[in-house]
């Protein structure tokens, strides 16, 4: 619209005119127009004002999800809570997770002359950690005779010390190019599929996954929560339906499925071969980094090919079903994964500087933890006597030797913000550092530090385009890599500064997956050396001991010294807003925190006593949602109330009220329904405690 | 479209996984800020991403148009209203059954545990007409206004004015709207907009 001396713009061509979406020229005229036209001005500046006060509310967050990780995520959804701890401490702070062991083919190879060998001393250059296993087996086979699997594995008795050596032949595992999900899958092909015993869905009928050896199987782990998984049935169906000789296994899990809402779906869409559900996948031995992931097996039980995501195709999977059943296998290798943890306490064992030390381990307290998608090394013993806080208690120290965590006999646990996946548990590999900065795009090496005494390169990768609204370049993601292992210690996302909104670094934990038993291939020869005791006694076996760990719960003690509680990990959000303060963390999709606000003694606060301010605090939490029940508590005399409510959005709210010291404190926990596993929420709940006399 | 959008989005509709996996790369975070700004959950955007690059890798558009980040964010956007009203439908069954009065307290202690800003913006933007504040979603997560014509199906001519309008609009609602302060992420609860619209 051209402009006269006595009219103006409209407020569209001034709202483009901001945005600089005119061609040049108008934006020339408008701009030399509002120069002189008061009204225009007035105008301009008015929509300037509203656009910048809406791109203020309405700014992009303070971080966007990493294309690449979202995209690996596409391709076979990322089961974030298969990390979360597995196996939760029961009253006398030990694992209770029960599981089989040793189970697999009856009869291994041992020595193998090609591919990943475990070789040791008692048969000749090494054992292989197949043998180390089967050592434990044995050595503890006396004590458990009546749980002893069908399959339990036999070495000679001469075999008391062995060493996991590097071997001469021993290939460098190359660095993963993959997604770690897949990855991880990955590494399970040529292995034995490690053994099921689950319950059909539909009979409840338990069924175990080496019942259809003499077939191949395609096995499939999904869930019909999540539309990813579901997406792939259809085409497990089609080649389903052309293969009767195959035999087809899909399995589910809790919480996020049961029995009922799986056998509901199966029979809505018709899916008609075997499915078995699983309580929790944690208990699962197969890599569920990701879902949903289909394994080939084939008639011997070795683990021919493995699919990460929902891009199975019929095709693609008939490919799989013929071609890689050609694959060679790695017999000894399949046991790997079916290692079971020993919880094993050594009697007069002495351990000199446990508390934060880096001690290297000694020959007789490492023992090695397989759970089903971790692979850490650790060691269990009991204190010195005189010791009075470790005294009897359990100790359990990784693979570098560095002190993780002790529980104590008086079944307090004990944590210290420590976390054991920053320690590089494994090998040299050289050129690591150089291929994980390639695949950053402008990434450059800005520091060499060290981080819990490993030598670290710090790794800077500087934003350049892509967002039209950021003119400048600045570092958006910060990377820590072990020196010589190039694993990833640590890593920030980092928001624009300030066009984004306020600067928000985002920082991530790492996980330890399942290759790491690989990559322990290029260890020292005498590194891992396994010389038992007389006196070991087995206390029980579990899962996945270093599951509590992984989510990092420790005591967190508030600055002002007022209170403490046990969190899951760094709280990640925290404020204080109107007097009210806030902190609280999420994992394992809970949210977990403490709020207050203080009422000093004998003064109101906001007009109202702090009596009544309790009570409108009750009252907040029943008008939540539903309550499903309420019942009065105390904290060191002091009153309180816990209500346990679903709330509008079907999530599962438990809160804890107290009026305590002059404060009046709400301790929350938010979980995604109710039926979410409450072990760790009520240790959160049951760790808040006052400090101050 | 682009030249390059085009031919990969032919490409995806041969099956070819490396050409969805660049349009994905290419147009992932435009289609996730899109979605953070209407839902305001990471979670949520996150999710809703991921099941618009699903159709588009089970049903790439057949008809040519001019944006396929257009598409994406029509698809987007739809999905994403779509879940807003399924919270809202829920909200209500749950209110109707429930025996308990929900009832809004005016003491700051307790205001604060309600809601947040965050809450507040998501409200408003579900009771603007869908138009209004797509558009706002749109060129704020930096479409462009062709692009933004496009997902609209109105002329690029009048982005201009539909802009202005629409944020007159978000204004005029939003300073209708309680905003409780000091709620933090986790705890956030229905907020107490009234917004006029």
């Amino acid at each position: 619209m051209r402009e006269t001396a006595k009219r103006h713009y409209d407020e569209g061509r001034l709202r483009a005119y901001l945005d600089e979406a005119l061609p040049q020229h108008e934006m020339g005229e408008i701009a030399a127009h509002t120069l002189s036209c008061e009204q225009c001005q007035d105008h301009l500046n008015s929509l300037r004002k509203g656009k910048a006060e809406i791109s203020a509310l309405l700014q992009t967050p303070v971080y966007t999800p990493d294309p690449q990780l979202a995209l690996a995520r596409l391709m076979g959804q990322v089961e974030v809570d298969v990390l979360q701890p597995a196996a939760p401490l029961d009253g006398n702070g030990a694992l209770t997770e029960q599981v089989q062991i040793g189970v697999g083919p009856s009869k291994p190879t041992l020595s193998r002359s090609r591919g990943r060998v475990w070789r040791g001393t008692g048969l000749g250059m090494g054992l292989g950690l197949a043998a180390v296993l089967m050592l434990l087996l044995v050595l503890f086979s006396g004590l458990r005779s009546n749980q002893a699997p069908q399959n339990t594995l036999q070495v000679p008795a001469s075999s008391a010390t062995v060493t996991i050596g590097k071997g001469d032949n021993l290939p460098t595992p190359a660095p993963s190019q993959e997604p770690e999900e897949i990855y991880a899958a990955q590494q399970m092909v040529t292995k034995m599929a490690p053994e099921l015993v689950l319950p059909d869905v539909r009979t409840g009928r338990m069924v175990a996954l080496s019942s259809f050896r003499g077939k191949p199987v395609v096995l499939t782990f999904w869930d019909t929560k999540c539309p990813l998984c579901t997406a792939v049935l259809p085409t497990l169906r089609e080649v389903a339906d052309n293969r009767n000789a195959v035999q087809f296994i899909g399995v589910t899990f809790g919480p996020r499925d049961n029995a009922d809402s799986v056998n509901a779906f199966l029979s809505k869409n018709n899916y008609y071969w075997l499915f078995l559900h699983a309580t929790s996948s944690s208990t699962v031995p197969y890599s569920l980094l990701a879902m949903p992931v289909t394994y080939i097996i084939d008639a011997s039980g070795t683990i021919r090919a493995a699919h990460v995501g929902t891009f199975l195709n019929a095709a693609k999977l008939q490919g799989m079903l013929d071609t890689d059943m050609q694959k060679e296998s790695d017999p000894v290798a399949g046991y790997v994964a079916q290692v079971m943890v020993r919880h094993i306490v050594i009697s007069d064992t002495v351990v000199s500087e446990p508390l934060g030390g880096t001690a290297p381990p000694t020959a007789h307290d490492i023992w090695f933890a397989n759970g089903t998608d971790h692979l850490l090394m650790y060691a269990v013993t009991s204190g010195p006597p005189n010791d009075e806080e470790t005294s009897g208690a359990t100790i359990w120290i990784d693979a570098s030797g560095v002190y993780v965590y002790h529980s104590a006999p008086d079944n307090k646990v004990y944590s210290y913000p420590y976390n054991p996946r920053y320690i590089a548990l494994f090998g040299p590999n050289p050129g690591a550092v150089d291929e994980a900065l390639k695949k950053l795009p402008n990434a450059r090496i800005t520091e060499h530090t060290t981080m819990n005494g490993r030598p670290v390169v710090k790794i800077e990768n500087v934003y350049s385009g892509g967002d039209p609204r950021i003119n400048q370049s600045y570092v958006d993601r910060i990377l820590w890599l072990d020196s010589e292992t190039g694993r990833q210690l640590k890593s920030q996302y980092i928001s624009h500064p300030t066009s984004l909104g306020s600067s928000q670094a985002i920082t991530n934990t790492i996980v330890v997956t399942q290759d790491e038993l690989l990559d322990a291939q290029s260890l020292p020869d005498d590194f891992f050396k396994f010389n038992l005791p007389g006196d070991a006694r087995l206390v029980n076996d579990t899962l996945d001991p270093m599951g509590d760990f992984h989510s990092d719960w420790y005591d967190f003690q508030w600055p002002d010294g007022n209170f403490a509680v046990l969190m899951p990990r760094t709280p990640d959000f925290s404020g204080n807003a109107d007097g009210l303060t806030t902190i609280g963390a999420k994992s394992g999709g809970v949210t977990y925190g403490v709020k207050y606000r203080s009422y000093p003694d004998g003064v109101p606060a906001e007009g109202r006593s702090k009596e009544e301010a309790l009570q409108a605090a009750y009252d907040l939490a029943i008008s939540e949602g539903k309550v499903l029940s309420q019942h009065d508590i105390t904290l060191d005399a002091y009153p309180g109330r816990e209500y346990r409510l679903l709330d509008s959005s079907g999530a599962f709210r438990i809160w804890r009220i107290y009026l305590a010291k002059g404060r009046l404190y709400t301790v929350f926990a938010k979980a995604p329904n109710d039926q979410t596993d409450m072990a760790n929420i009520e240790r959160f709940f049951n760790s808040f405690r006052l400090l101050t006399p | 479209m682009t030249d390059g959008d085009s031919q990969l989005l032919d490409r995806v509709r041969r099956g070819h996984e490396v050409a969805f996996e660049t349009l994905f790369l290419r147009h992932y975070g435009s289609v996730y800020r899109v979605l953070y700004g209407l839902l305001r959950e990471h979670e949520w955007a996150e999710d809703l991403a991921q099941e618009t690059f699903l159709e588009l890798y089970h049903n790439p558009p057949r008809i040519v148009e001019t944006s396929l980040l257009a598409w994406l964010c029509r698809v987007a956007l739809n999905r994403g209203y779509n879940r807003l009203r399924g919270k809202e439908r829920e909200r209500q069954r749950i209110e109707r059954a429930s025996t308990h009065q929900f009832t809004y307290y005016p003491d700051p202690s307790v205001e604060v545990l309600r809601a947040s800003e965050g809450v507040c913006v998501r409200e408003v933007l579900a009771r603007l007409p869908e138009r209004q504040s797509k558009l706002l979603l749109l060129r704020h997560a930096g479409l462009s206004y062709g692009e933004c014509a496009v997902v609209l199906g109105v002329a690029p001519g009048s982005i201009g004015t539909l802009l202005a309008r629409a944020e007159r609009a978000f204004q005029k609602a939003y300073t209708t709207c309680e905003q409780p302060k000091g709620l933090l992420e986790g705890e956030q609860n229905e907020g107490n907009c009234q917004a006029p619209l």
